[in-house]
C-alpha cells in the first residue's frame, strides 16, 4: 500500500474514532483523537463509569472528619447509609411512575380522545362509559401530580445533601476554632436528622 | 499537580490514576499530548542542529518520504513523532499479549496507558538532555570533530533515553502487581521478562520506523 492510501485509511479511521470520542463525552480534542486514534480507540471499549450514589459524597465527607468533630458526627454515618438506600428507592419509585405514565392506560391523549368520541355521540356524565373515562383522567392527573412532587422532593434532597457535604467539609477545615466547630456540629446534627426524616418518609409516598 | 509534575514526581499517584477506569481516558490524552509535544520539540532542535552542521555536499537531506521534500527542522520532528508513535501503536497488541502471558489480567486500556507513560517520560527526559546535546553540537565550533555524530546521537538518543522509561515501567508494574488480577501464577522473574519483551519488540520496530520515515 502506498503512502497516500495508508494516510487516507488512517485518516478515515481517525475520523471515526474522533467522532466516537466526541459522542462519548470527550469534546474539544478532535485533532489529538484524529492524529493519535490508535491510543484512544481502546478507551471506547471501556464500560461507562457508574453514576456516583447520591449520598456517597456526604458519607465520604463524614468519614473524612477527624478529632472531636469526627467523634460527634461518627454515628451520623449510619444514618447516611440509610439515606442512600432511601434515595435509591425514591429514584426507583420515580422511574416506576414514569413507566406507568408512558403506558397506554395512563395515556392522557388517548383518554381525552375517547371522551371526545363518547361526548360527540351525545353521551353525558351520567353514562357509565363517560364516567369511567373521567375517572381514568382523574387518575392520570393524580399520578402526574404525584410524580411532579416526587421529582421536586428528590431534587431538594440532592441539593440539601450537597449543602450538607459542603458544610461538613467546612467543619473539617474549621477544626481549629472550638466555637465555630461546636456551632457547626450542632447545626449539622439537626440538618442530618431533618434530612433523614424527610427522605425516609416523604410526603408523596 | 499537572501531567509533567505527576509523571516525574508522583509515580505512585500516577499508578493509582491509571488503575481507575474513569480517569484512564483523561490520562491517555494528557500523556499523548505531553509525549508528542516533547518529542516534536526535541525533534525540532535536532533538526536545526542537523541542518546547521551537516555537510553542504549532502544537499537536501534528510528527507521525509521523498528526496529533498522537507528541511531537517520539519522532517526530523515528523519522523520522530510519526516513527515512535507509529511503532508504539503497532506494538500495543504485543505488549498486551506479553502481559497476559506473564499471568497479569491487565486491560488493553491500562497497557496502552502504561506504554504512553514510558513515551511521555522519555520525551520529558529528552528535553532534559537537550542542553547536553546542544553543548555537544556546539563543541564542533571549538575545533572538535563531531561531524556525523551530531545526527547519529540526535536520532539515537530517544532509544537510549527510552531505557530509563522502560525501567520506570518495570517499577510501576511491580507497584501495581498486588492490584492486578493474576490469571495464572508465574515463577521466576516473570515481570522482568515481560518488560524486557516490551522493550525488545519496541526497540526492534521503532528505529526501523524512524529511519524509514527519515530516508
Amino acid at each position: 500500500m502506498a503512502w497516500l492510501e495508508t494516510t487516507l485509511l488512517y485518516g478515515v479511521l481517525g475520523l471515526v474514532v474522533a467522532a466516537a470520542m466526541h459522542l462519548r463525552g470527550h469534546p474539544g480534542q478532535l485533532l489529538w483523537h484524529l492524529l493519535f486514534w490508535p491510543f484512544f480507540a481502546p478507551t471506547l471499549f471501556a464500560a461507562r463509569p457508574p453514576e456516583p450514589e447520591p449520598a456517597s459524597g456526604l458519607a465520604a465527607a463524614l468519614a473524612g472528619l477527624e478529632g472531636i468533630a469526627g467523634q460527634v458526627m461518627g454515628p451520623e454515618l449510619e444514618r447516611v447509609s440509610g439515606l442512600t438506600s432511601a434515595l435509591v428507592a425514591m429514584d426507583r419509585r420515580l422511574a416506576e411512575m414514569d413507566g406507568l405514565l408512558a403506558s397506554p392506560e395512563f395515556d392522557r391523549g388517548r383518554a381525552e380522545a375517547s371522551l371526545r368520541d363518547l361526548q360527540s355521540r351525545g353521551l353525558d356524565e351520567q353514562d357509565g362509559r363517560v364516567a369511567s373515562v373521567l375517572a381514568r383522567l382523574r387518575n392520570i392527573e393524580r399520578l402526574a401530580s404525584m410524580r411532579a412532587r416526587a421529582e421536586a422532593e428528590i431534587e431538594r434532597a440532592h441539593l440539601e445533601i450537597e449543602a450538607l457535604s459542603a458544610q461538613i467539609r467546612l467543619l473539617g477545615v474549621a477544626q481549629g476554632s472550638p466555637g465555630d466547630v461546636s456551632a457547626l456540629i450542632e447545626e449539622m446534627a439537626v440538618l442530618v436528622e431533618a434530612l433523614t426524616d424527610e427522605v425516609l418518609a416523604p410526603a408523596w409516598i | 499537580m499537572n501531567t509533567f509534575d505527576t509523571l516525574l514526581r508522583d509515580p505512585v499517584g500516577l499508578d493509582q490514576a491509571l488503575l481507575q477506569e474513569a480517569q484512564l481516558t483523561d490520562w491517555t490524552a494528557r500523556m499523548v499530548r505531553l509525549a508528542s509535544i516533547g518529542t516534536a520539540l526535541y525533534g525540532v532542535a535536532v533538526g536545526l542542529v542537523w541542518q546547521l552542521t551537516s555537510d553542504s555536499s549532502l544537499g537536501a537531506w534528510p528527507v521525509f518520504g521523498a528526496e529533498g521534500a522537507l528541511p531537517a527542522p520539519i522532517a526530523v520532528p515528523l519522523a520522530l513523532v510519526g516513527g515512535l508513535f507509529g511503532a508504539l501503536a503497532v506494538c500495543l497488541p504485543s505488549f498486551w499479549f506479553y502481559t497476559q502471558l506473564a499471568g497479569l489480567d491487565a486491560s488493553f486500556r491500562f497497557v496502552t496507558a502504561q506504554a504512553l507513560r514510558v513515551q511521555a517520560r522519555t520525551a520529558v527526559l529528552l528535553l532534559g538532555c537537550l542542553p547536553l546535546y546542544l553543548a555537544f553540537a556546539l563543541s564542533g565550533t571549538l575545533g572538535f570533530d563531531v561531524g556525523g555524530w551530531v545526527a547519529v546521537i540526535g536520532i539515537g538518543a530517544p532509544f537510549v533515553v527510552g531505557f530509563f522509561g522502560v525501567a520506570s515501567l518495570y517499577t510501576s508494574f511491580r507497584r501495581v502487581l498486588p492490584q492486578l488480577e493474576i490469571t495464572h501464577e508465574r515463577r521466576g522473574p516473570f515481570l522482568l521478562l515481560m518488560v524486557a519483551g516490551w522493550g525488545l519488540v519496541y526497540s526492534t520496530v521503532a528505529p526501523v520506523a524512524v529511519l524509514k520515515l527519515l530516508f
